[in-house]
């Protein structure tokens, strides 16, 4: 077997290495990680104040139901996230799997929902601009900011939160 | 320090299509090229030693494994490389900054192209992003995947293809291999929308997870 060295002698020409970065892990945040009741609660009531006219239509599932979805993950979440320090034995290793499959869900919930929430804004956009379309929604002309500015309130909020999680989920043996 | 042509600076072709991560990976930094990325990667982030073939082209999937104790699983290839990836970007700091990453769709719920677009448009001009696009089928999952850089630039998106910037001394025997030109594979490939490996087009059901490098 070759070693890194060899193999890299053996295989390439004039590498270049990488410069001004380091590479570095976030520290662990402890073998419990945080509820985040009130990060989920904001998300909660940035979901109930959305204007529910703005929210795209002929999309399945749609973005009110892919928020709605995200929400109840976060009760979960919640859950188990309070239950694991009072867990022992075979219970603890079960909440344990349990949070991390949670945090794994919600994580790809993030993933589907980020774009899902851009399209919603740059057609707020295009429909203040040039008149309603594709939508229960009365937008008015010039009123994106109506429904984008809380939309990029909750976006920017679910992704914050996602964030913390994925960091969390790391200090779980 | 950016990008070092050739970007794929292997000397062996099989090498050269082996992994186009690493390539796509340079163009996201702005940095190093393929050679040097991937001993970066194996001496300082995950250490790939003894390192082989099958490793180069498992680094970011063992990375994903090793990182979240789980058990090695064929059937997970690519979505433990999607994470490996993002893990990786994510903890790729230039010196005395911060990073976040943000993804756009999953490898069970990958984007239209179209929706990526409109996705990356939402960033700042500049802002680097780590492409994957391949044939997908609904309810089985991605058929095979290609890894791209995407730069958002005042014009709207450029795709880059830094596997296609292949060392003079190999480039026959790689175009012998692919469907490429020796004369598209002398430098970057860069378009205006997103193409399969070695250039070729998209297909109607291809499919496209984003990772956004976001220095701050």
């Amino acid at each position: 077997m070759p070693s890194q060295t060899e193999f890299l002698d053996n295989n390439f020409t004039d590498s270049a290495k990488v410069v001004g970065f380091t590479y570095s892990e976030p520290k662990k945040a402890g073998k419990s990680p945080p509820v985040y009741a009130s990060e989920w609660a904001a998300i909660k009531t940035g979901v109930g104040k959305l204007v529910p006219g703005a929210i795209m239509k002929g999309q399945s599932p749609s973005l009110k139901e892919m928020l709605d979805a995200l929400v109840l993950e976060g009760a979960t979440w919640q859950e188990l996230a309070t239950a694991l320090p009072e867990a022992d034995g075979t219970a603890k290793t079960t909440l344990t799997d349990k949070l991390k499959a949670q945090a794994d869900a919600i994580g790809k919930s993030v993933d589907s929902l980020l774009p899902v929430i851009a399209k919603q804004v740059a057609l707020n956009d295009q429909q203040s601009k040039s008149g309603p379309f594709n939508t229960d929604a009365t937008i008015q002309p010039g009123s994106a900011a109506t429904y984008n500015t809380p939309l990029g309130a909750l976006r920017d909020d679910i992704h914050a939160l996602n964030q913390k999680i994925g960091i969390a989920i790391l200090g779980l043996d | 320090m950016p990008v070092t042509n050739p970007v794929n600076n292997t000397t062996n072709a099989a090498v050269a299509r082996l992994n186009c991560a690493f390539c796509s990976l340079c163009g996201v930094l702005d940095n190093a090229n393929y050679g040097g990325l991937l001993g970066f990667f194996s001496s300082t982030v995950f250490n790939l030693t003894p390192l082989t073939i099958t490793k180069v082209e498992q680094a970011f999937w063992l990375y994903w494994e090793h990182v979240q104790g789980l058990t090695h699983d064929d059937s997970k290839s690519l979505e433990r490389q999607v994470a490996g990836v993002k893990w990786f970007l994510h903890n790729m700091r230039p010196t005395g900054m911060n990073v976040t990453v943000d993804q756009g769709g999953t490898t069970d719920h990958p984007l239209e192209s179209d929706d990526a677009e409109t996705f990356m448009n939402t960033y700042p001009n500049n802002t680097r992003f780590a492409y994957l696009l391949g044939p997908y089928i609904s309810g089985l999952g991605f058929a095979g995947a290609h890894w791209l850089t995407a730069v958002k630039t005042g014009t709207g998106i450029q795709y880059i293809d830094y596997q296609m910037d292949v060392d003079a001394g190999i480039r026959q025997a790689v175009a012998d291999a692919t469907p490429a030109a020796t004369t598209d594979l002398a430098a970057p490939h860069v378009t205006t929308t997103p193409r399969r490996p070695w250039g070729e087009a998209l297909q109607g059901g291809d499919r496209v997870v984003v990772l956004a490098y976001l220095p701050f």
